[in-house]
């Protein structure tokens, strides 16, 4: 006899047989045993579950023919494919054919396979016939769609939802028909087809066919992986490993080797993506993870990674897929990405959540640029948190390339940064720690639409990511403070909070007096900041401070990096007798507090909230110049310091520029 | 009037020329039609007994054959369904109009006119309207709510003396959202089930009654805000399986978390909440139900949350399972 696939030898010719739908056939048998079927059934429910082969059963028992004639066809049973006989006519000549008796049998049955197949038109014909139904005829519809299905048909069918078959009830199946087959394999073979079926006996069959076609001898796990692929998993985990290790070298020639092979970038990534997936699920929900013979190489890799660290690869393969549709060049994408890859592990230690690394660098940003002493006195614990601060900030910042980029945005800053360096003592320490704090700052400049969080007013506002760098606290701590004052900065206040504290202080004539003079104020500014303050209007005072609101939130945001411009206009407020505090808000960002108050007192909320109560978010941090360079020390291990001073000089023009001493490069 | 009544009507051969049916209560629109049906002797069904469907063929046929005499017997019986000359939808001509006015004026002494017009929503201002609700004995069915569904489903179980376990009521009714039509249409199912033990139990019940994907997203919602995350996958997997679009379970997802969100913020009976939203009281009260055990604030970050889901499944390539998946394993 010609070899027959597993599936068909070992199709269930009982309900009995059928596996994994318990429910569904004791029903049906009872139905039949009581003689009270229903004239239209539907059987839904994923491929491989049984549908057909329930249906066929049904149909044979209803009619009391013996389990041995399961292979002959019966003139009374009428088996339909609806994928290719699904016009309107072909249902009209069953309707037609249902009025005839059957022939030897006491039913006559259709069983309509496929049969969210059918047209529109098709399924109406079929209505009319379900609804009232010849007595001798009996209609099976066998369906994996049955959300196409028209819910006039649902509502005149009793229908069985098949369930997919657990992995287990397919191996204990499976192994039944391997001991009748006399075939030898090993118990993990099973688990591997089992999981590859998803469901479906009839897959899990099928494979377990081209795994003994494979070695007909026994079926081993070896040929069982083989057969449904899941052996390439290996490189990539390797290849994840070697990144987590941050191996960098490694990694590359493990990606070579994968792309040599022939590999398509596009299909790295998403099975990249894929490892990573199972990576995330292999703890929750271990049958849902593709490579199951991978389980306990998973398991040691989770245990290796964050669940933030994961979700930044994914975010950075997810990036890298992106760029990669718009390039011919897909090889260096790949490379470029091992490498983002490797140093975004930096983070290990202090994960960082994705909404939370594009907050905390804009909130840092902000404060540090105010952590510039004040001509007056120097409040050495705001100038220690904001060097904490400072260094929090560098968390984020990995590349060289991001400093250099962010540099470019801002000559300002640099200049005020260099006007310190004049006056002031560093330590001997790096002075390339200057350049990197101004990139932070700049950094925080390329995020123009975020709105500054409250959490502005509060410099230390995330312990945690303080207290993970408390080793490097003290040295950061100590330097900052050996900075003298030199330039009067005004205090600046960014936030709600404030907002409402000079509210519930306002006086009418502060503002009036305010607006009387701010135009000519602006006029004495150089061109440049008047075009920055033009955008600017003051829009409440107290006797202690100034509201001005922005139009632009960037424009805010940069002109809080901005020393000078800052330091002018808290003169030019001086000798205006205006206060020198500053609250900046964007307008938006204004009406909405100041309705927020005005509804707070509607509602007879009294608002007591103090600007001294409040940490101010600017006090100057002259740490630019000062603080060693501890993570570019450790991150890239190279001295980059003079490059970036020439590298101002080339983007700015050496006027602007001008690097005075420093211990270590003085010039 | 109620069924109960048109029974005693048609024991009593007391049979008014014309009744007007509404109500949207399928199972038992369907037995006012068979308990109609058993005004005419089986043998004469052929000759005097007709269903129209007023869309398709119009009024002219409908008004001939009930002003035609009974054939061979005492009462001739005119079913019409769709009868949209009633509502807003569709107009007759005037000499329709006139000819059904004629007719009613003047029965043919035996027939009778039924409407089913269901679920329609009557125009009472015209004037058809007018005279046929002022004429007709209303027979109004409206959907039984949960407390009247799970008496009916008793009664009908006792008679048949099949007993039901709490567990597997509170499940069937959960599945079919408590409606009767629903409910009715499962037992057979279940009565063959248990035709050994006698007893529903809960096994049947999930092993027979199919889930709605209304409900389904309703268990998915669930099992999220519980921080199920394993059964929610599992769920979300069956149901792609299933060959549901994951757009679609997206949308269903985020409809029952924005219900949610809804039934918090609005006070009243979960009738007149229902009633406003424009959902099944049933769902408000489970919703109601559920709310005592979420955070607030949770059900809101999860409808953003999946509210993003969908802005990326419609603009990116990502793939959504894995989407669901990330969501999943992040939410909290």
């Amino acid at each position: 006899m010609a070899y027959q696939a597993l599936y068909r030898v070992y199709r269930p010719r009982t309900f009995e047989q059928m596996v994994g739908q318990e429910v569904i056939t004791k029903t049906l048998e009872n139905a039949i045993e009581q003689k009270q079927t229903g004239h239209a059934y539907l059987f839904s429910g994923p491929r491989g579950t049984g549908k057909t082969s329930a249906a066929k059963i049904f149909a044979r028992e209803v009619n009391g023919i013996s389990e041995g004639h399961a292979n002959e066809s019966h003139p009374d049973i009428i088996e339909i494919d609806a994928a290719s006989n699904n016009g309107v006519d072909e249902i009209r000549s069953i309707r037609d054919s249902a009025n005839y008796a059957p022939i030897e049998a006491p039913f006559k049955i259709y069983i309509i396979d496929e049969a969210h197949m059918l047209s529109t038109g098709a399924f109406n014909a079929l209505l009319k016939t379900l609804e009232e139904p010849p007595a001798q005829v009996k209609f099976i519809l066998a369906t994996t769609e049955v959300q196409k299905m028209p819910a006039t048909i649902l509502s005149r069918t009793q229908r069985f939802e098949f369930k997919r078959l657990s992995n287990e009830t397919i191996k204990n199946r499976m192994t039944e028909i391997l001991h009748q087959e006399n075939q030898a394999f090993e118990d993990q073979a099973l688990d591997v087809v089992a999981t590859a079926a998803e469901g479906g006996m009839r897959d899990a069959l099928s494979i377990l066919d081209q795994v003994i076609a494979y070695g007909p001898d026994k079926i081993t796990l070896e040929n069982a992986l083989t057969v449904t692929g899941s052996v390439k998993i290996d490189q990539l985990l390797t290849y994840l490993n070697q990144v987590l290790d941050q191996d960098t070298a490694a990694a590359l020639a493990t990606l070579s080797a994968i792309l040599l092979a022939g590999k398509d970038a596009n299909r790295f990534l998403a099975d990249l993506m894929a490892t990573l997936r199972d990576v995330m699920l292999v703890d929750l929900a271990p049958d849902l993870v593709k490579a199951t013979s991978k389980v306990e190489e998973l398991k040691a890799f989770k245990t290796k990674i964050s669940q933030d660290q994961l979700q930044q690869m994914l975010v950075v393969i997810d990036d890298v897929k992106t760029q990669l549709a718009a390039s011919l060049q897909s090889d260096i994408y790949l490379e470029i990405l091992t490498v983002k890859l490797t140093l975004s592990d930096e983070d290990k230690s202090q994960p960082v959540s994705k909404g939370q690394s594009t907050q905390t660098p804009l909130t840092n940003g902000a404060t540090e640029k105010q952590v510039k002493p004040t001509a007056k006195a120097v409040d050495t614990d705001q100038i220690k948190s904001a060097a904490v601060y400072a260094l929090d900030t560098k968390q984020d910042t990995t590349t060289g390339v991001r400093v250099a980029k962010t540099l470019q945005a801002q000559p300002a800053a640099i200049e005020a940064a260099n006007q310190h360096a004049q006056q002031e003592q560093a330590p001997s320490t790096k002075p390339e720690q200057n350049t990197d704090l101004l990139a932070e700052d700049d950094f925080a400049g390329e995020e123009p639409g975020s709105p500054v969080e409250p959490e502005v007013s509060r410099p230390v506002a995330e312990p945690k990511q303080s207290t993970a760098d408390t080793q490097e606290q003290p040295a950061q701590a100590t330097t900052a403070t050996s900075q003298p004052a030199t330039r009067a900065l005004p205090t600046v206040y960014i936030g709600q909070e404030p907002v409402q504290a000079v509210l519930s202080q306002a006086k009418r004539e502060r503002l009036t007096q305010a607006q009387n003079i701010w135009p000519d104020l602006v006029k004495g500014f150089a061109v440049k900041d008047q075009a920055v303050l033009q955008t600017v209007e003051p829009m409440a005072s107290s006797d202690q401070a100034l509201i001005l609101a922005f139009d632009f939130p960037a424009i805010m945001d940069a002109s809080l990096q901005n020393n000078d411009l800052l330091a002018n206009l808290a003169n030019a407020l001086r000798e205006n007798q205006l206060p020198e505090t500053l609250v900046l808000r964007s307008k938006d960002e204004w009406q909405n507090d100041r309705a927020a108050y005005v509804a707070a007192l509607r509602s007879g909320q009294k608002i007591e909230i103090s600007l001294a109560d409040l940490t101010p978010t600017v006090l100057e941090a002259n740490h630019d110049q000062v603080a060693p360079m501890i993570e570019t020390a450790n991150q890239e291990k190279v001295d980059q310091g003079p490059d970036l001073v020439q590298e101002a000089k080339d983007l700015f023009g050496d006027d602007l520029v001008v690097v005075t001493k420093t211990d270590d490069e003085g010039k | 009037m109620t069924l109960q009544t048109v029974k005693q009507q048609i024991d009593q051969r007391a049979l008014p020329s014309l009744y007007l049916v509404t109500g949207n209560e399928p199972a038992l629109v369907q037995k006012a039609h068979r308990l109609f049906a058993s005004i005419i002797d089986p043998a004469e069904q052929e000759m005097n007994q007709s269903t129209y469907d007023f869309a398709e063929v119009g009024l002219d046929p409908i008004l001939d054959d009930y002003l035609s005499a009974p054939f061979f017997g005492d009462h001739r019986l005119v079913l019409v369904e769709n009868p949209t000359f009633l509502t807003a939808g569709s107009k007759l001509t005037a000499n329709q109009e006139k000819a059904l006015q004629e007719a009613l004026d003047h029965p043919v002494p035996g027939n009778l006119l039924i409407l089913f017009a269901n679920e329609a929503s009557l125009d009472k201002r015209k004037k058809v309207t007018k005279s046929i609700l002022s004429q007709a004995e209303l027979l109004d069915l409206p959907a039984l709510d949960e407390r009247q569904t799970r008496q009916a489903l008793h009664q009908f179980l006792d008679q048949r003396r099949v007993e039901i376990s709490q567990e597997a009521e509170a499940e069937l009714l959960l599945r079919t959202q408590a409606s009767y039509s629903k409910v009715l249409a499962e037992l057979p199912k279940l009565l063959a089930y248990a035709s050994q033990t006698k007893t529903i139990d809960l096994t049947g019940v999930t092993g027979l009654v199919p889930k709605e994907s209304t409900a389904q997203a309703f268990d998915l919602a669930d099992l999220v805000l519980k921080q199920k995350k394993a059964e929610a996958l599992h769920l979300y997997y069956d149901l792609i399986k299933n060959g549901e679009a994951p757009l679609r379970l997206n949308a269903l997802l985020l409809g029952q978390f924005r219900l949610l969100l809804q039934v918090a913020g609005s006070a009243g009976s979960d009738q007149s909440v229902g009633s406003a939203l424009k959902v099944h009281p049933y769902r408000v009260k489970l919703a109601r139900q559920s709310l005592r055990h979420y955070r607030l604030g949770q059900v809101r970050t999860g409808f953003l949350q999946i509210l993003q889901m969908e802005i990326k499944m419609k603009s990116e390539t990502v793939d959504p399972l894995f989407l669901f998946e990330n969501f999943m394993i992040n939410f909290r």
